[in-house]
């Protein structure tokens, strides 16, 4: 760089120093030349002391004047030019870093740019599959109200048929249930009978051991036995046919009170059972069949008897509420669980050994043809309440 | 075996139907067996206890407690006890019974012959069980 500078500042020197220069070394020469040759005889190394002495006096400054001072100083304009170039080049750095930042800034402008793009592209796209949509759905409204008009239209019929279907359903249930109630009783009259028929084939057997003549005693025993398992298998029968026939109550005005006595008269209590009755004096004049509240009322007593094996009280009481007339059997027997309450006047459902579940059944039967009710109040282990509710006016 | 020393053959009968018992008890007792009938499976247990019995006609409905129910607890007692089991439901399955080792199932009215057949045959195995003529 320096060299250049040089060469830049040479070619800047004007010719005519140059030539000056060049001259005045031309007539130092020959004035040395000639004052050698008209002075004494000098020695020659006193010659190039002389020579280069006056040369060097005269070449020295001419150099200095013409060619080192513009020298140097183009030389300090350089340097200051080079600094400002450093300069400059950092200014073009610096402007270049910013030009950098601003590229990216604005690549980033533009990478925005896109993506704004991309997503104004996609919502486009998203109104269009909309609109697609709404088209769609207009479509299936239009085809679902066309399939709602055709189902209205066929309505009537599918109701019809349902309620055709719902009314077979209905009537197998019946079947089912009056079918499994038929073997239910079948079965439960089966093992009813069963037993006094073995008492029978027993006799029969031990009848035929006998001797005519030796257990003649024994042998009227067993025929009285033989007669008393008949009449319970004729008993059995007549229940279940009382229970199975409709029976319209035969009303005429009875004396509530006198037939209550007579019934309780007809069922004696146990002697571990205390009876106690309670009944309005002055006759209550009701129209009743006297024939089915007697059944009713026998039914009831004999329960609480049977719900009392250890003991304990019954008391029958009745009460008149002017609209509703009201027997009351309150026993202090085992009681019954809540959960039986609505069970045991279906018939059938019983707990006993013996019996057939047709009691309570036949009792609400025939209160209900009296347009009266059997309800119940029980506790377990403390007792259970009966009342049968008869209208006045009937 | 000398004929004195021969056990008298006991039956305890256990049905909550008092005809039934006590036809059933008359007819043993005319045919020479020690018979003592009851009519719930309490008393059946008690008597158990007390007495060696040979056989034992048990109703599979009892008041107190199931007829094989009461078979298990008897033979938990005395394993020996012939246990013939009687119903008035012909629906039961007689296997039950069997398998907890009742000797046989009879449903009610009952055939006598069938029954002592079978006192017959299991006393033949036994020969202290015969009935005393
Ligand atoms: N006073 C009572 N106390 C406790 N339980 C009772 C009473 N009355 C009826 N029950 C229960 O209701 C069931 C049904 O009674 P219902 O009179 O219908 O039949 P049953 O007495 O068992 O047999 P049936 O009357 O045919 O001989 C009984 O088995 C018993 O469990
Ligand atoms: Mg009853």
């Amino acid at each position: 760089m320096i060299v250049m500078q040089i060469g830049k500042t040479i070619r800047q020197l004007p010719f005519k120093l140059l030539v000056v220069t060049l001259i005045s070394i031309f007539i130092a020469e020959i004035f040395v030349m000639a004052v050698m040759d008209y002075l004494p005889v000098w020695p020659p190394w006193a010659v190039y002391l002389f020579d280069s002495a006056l040369l060097s006096f005269l070449v020295f400054p001419a150099l200095y004047l013409f060619l080192f001072s513009p020298l140097t100083r183009h030389m300090g304009e350089s340097r200051n030019a080079t600094e400002v170039l450093l300069q400059k080049a950092v200014e073009l750095e610096r402007a270049n870093q910013d030009l950098s930042a601003v590229q990216k800034s604005l690549e980033e402008k533009v990478r925005q740019f896109k993506e704004t793009d991309a997503k104004l592209k996609e919502s486009q796209k998203v109104t269009l599959s909309l609109l697609d949509d709404s088209n769609e759905a207009r479509e299936q409204l239009t085809k679902a109200k066309e399939e709602l008009q055709r189902f209205n239209d066929t309505l009537e019929d599918k109701v019809a048929e349902k309620m055709e279907a719902l009314k077979a359903a209905q009537e197998k249930l019946v079947r089912t249930a009056r079918l499994s109630a038929v073997g239910q009783l079948a079965s439960s009259v089966a093992h009813e009978i069963r037993n006094p028929l073995t008492g029978l084939t027993n006799a029969a057997y031990f009848l035929e051991q006998c001797d005519p003549k030796e257990d003649c005693a024994e042998m009227k025993k067993y025929t009285g036995l033989i007669q008393r398992q008949v009449s319970l298998i004729n008993q059995i029968a007549s229940d279940l046919l009382n229970f199975a026939k409709a029976r319209t109550p035969k009303k005429e005005p009875t004396d509530i009170s006198k037939l209550i006595r007579e019934t309780l008269e007809k069922f004696p209590p146990p002697q571990n059972v205390r009876l106690s009755v309670d009944i309005h004096k002055g006759a209550h004049q009701l129209k009743v069949d006297p024939l089915q509240i007697s059944q009713i009322l026998g039914n009831l007593i004999t329960n609480a008897y049977q719900a009392m094996p250890k003991g304990g009280a019954l008391n029958v009481r009745t009460e008149n509420s002017g609209k509703e007339f009201k027997i009351v059997c309150a026993d202090t027997g085992c009681g019954i669980p809540k959960e039986r309450i609505p069970e045991i006047f279906e018939p059938l459902v019983t707990t006993k050994p013996k019996g057939t579940g047709l009691g309570l059944a036949i009792v609400r039967q025939l209160a209900e043809g009296h347009g009266g009710k059997v309800e119940v109040e029980s506790q377990v282990g403390k007792g259970s309440k009966f009342m049968l509710k008869l209208p006045t006016e009937g | 075996m000398p004929q004195e020393t021969r056990e008298i053959t006991k039956v305890l009968i256990v049905d909550d139907d008092e005809v039934v018992r006590t036809t059933l008890g008359d007819i043993f007792k005319k045919r020479g067996y020690y018979t003592k009938t009851v009519g719930t499976a309490a008393e059946a247990l008690e008597e158990v206890k007390k007495n060696p019995y040979h056989f034992a006609v048990l109703d599979i409905h009892l008041p107190d407690k199931s007829g094989t129910d009461l078979l298990e607890e008897i033979r938990k007692v005395n394993f020996k006890i012939n246990c013939i089991m009687i119903t008035g439901y012909s629906e039961e399955s007689p296997e039950d019974s069997l398998e907890k080792g009742a000797k046989a199932h009879l449903t009610k009215p009952l055939k006598i012959e069938e029954l002592i057949k079978i006192f017959q045959r299991e006393t033949s195995h036994d020969p202290d069980a015969r009935p005393h003529l």
